[in-house]
């Protein structure tokens, strides 16, 4: 039997209009940016500061270009 | 354990010299807790069947609170990259609601630009079955 699991959100209308290179820091349901900053850890910090403890968090990437792992 | 089937996510790479038009990436990933400990940080992953081991930004380390200081980096290599030092630690990643496996796991600078983590062979792909559906733009994963 297979479940569905939801994608994962749509960066691309998420992140619209957050700087490259900024790590971002999303809200638990992923619907929205709670904050940015070039660090993580000052991302983290606002957040926090607006109640979310842990929030979910990536890097915008300084290039939009292809991945090559 | 059942299957899982997780739609691709897309995302808009802009016209570049090689890619006039631009052109849609599919990617396969998921979202995950990094656990040590007490510590716990959400964040987005890619299953990469190309790495050897389950693998983060650095940045991630230092917010589970995890020394660079008192470890001895190993070398590894990527696109791009050569003898990039990366630390390991056992962590823990948490599949919320449905899994965690206890990984012995790379953290590596080379990452940071990335600000993604991956799920390699060691620690994954050694213990889950993930089946690629690209054409029909789904991936599965036994859990």
């Amino acid at each position: 039997m297979e479940r569905i699991a939801p994608a994962v959100t749509d960066f691309g209308k998420l992140l619209e209009g957050i700087p490259r290179g900024a790590w971002v820091a999303i809200s638990q349901n992923e619907d929205r940016v709670l904050a940015y900053a070039a660090e993580l850890k000052d991302a983290i910090r606002k957040a926090r500061e607006l109640g979310e403890q842990n929030p979910v968090v990536l890097r915008v990437p300084q290039l939009a270009g292809g991945f090559l792992f | 354990m059942a299957w899982y089937k997780i739609p691709y996510t897309a995302f808009a790479c802009p016209p570049d010299p090689s890619f006039p038009r631009g052109y849609t990436a599919k990617r396969p990933f998921l979202r995950v807790d990094l656990r040590n400990d007490n510590a716990r940080l959400p964040c987005y992953v890619m299953v990469d069947s190309g790495a050897d081991h389950c693998t983060f930004p650095l940045s991630f380390g230092l917010q589970l609170g995890l020394d660079p200081l008192t470890k001895t980096a190993s070398a590894t290599s990527g696109v791009g990259y050569e003898f990039v030092p990366t630390y390991y630690w056992p962590i823990r990643i948490e599949f919320p609601g449905i899994r965690a496996l206890d990984v012995y796991a790379g953290f590596t600078s080379g990452l940071d630009n990335v600000g993604v983590g991956l799920l390699g062979q060691c620690g994954f792909f050694d213990r889950v079955d993930v089946v690629f559906n690209h054409r029909a733009g789904t991936f599965s994963i036994e859990m």
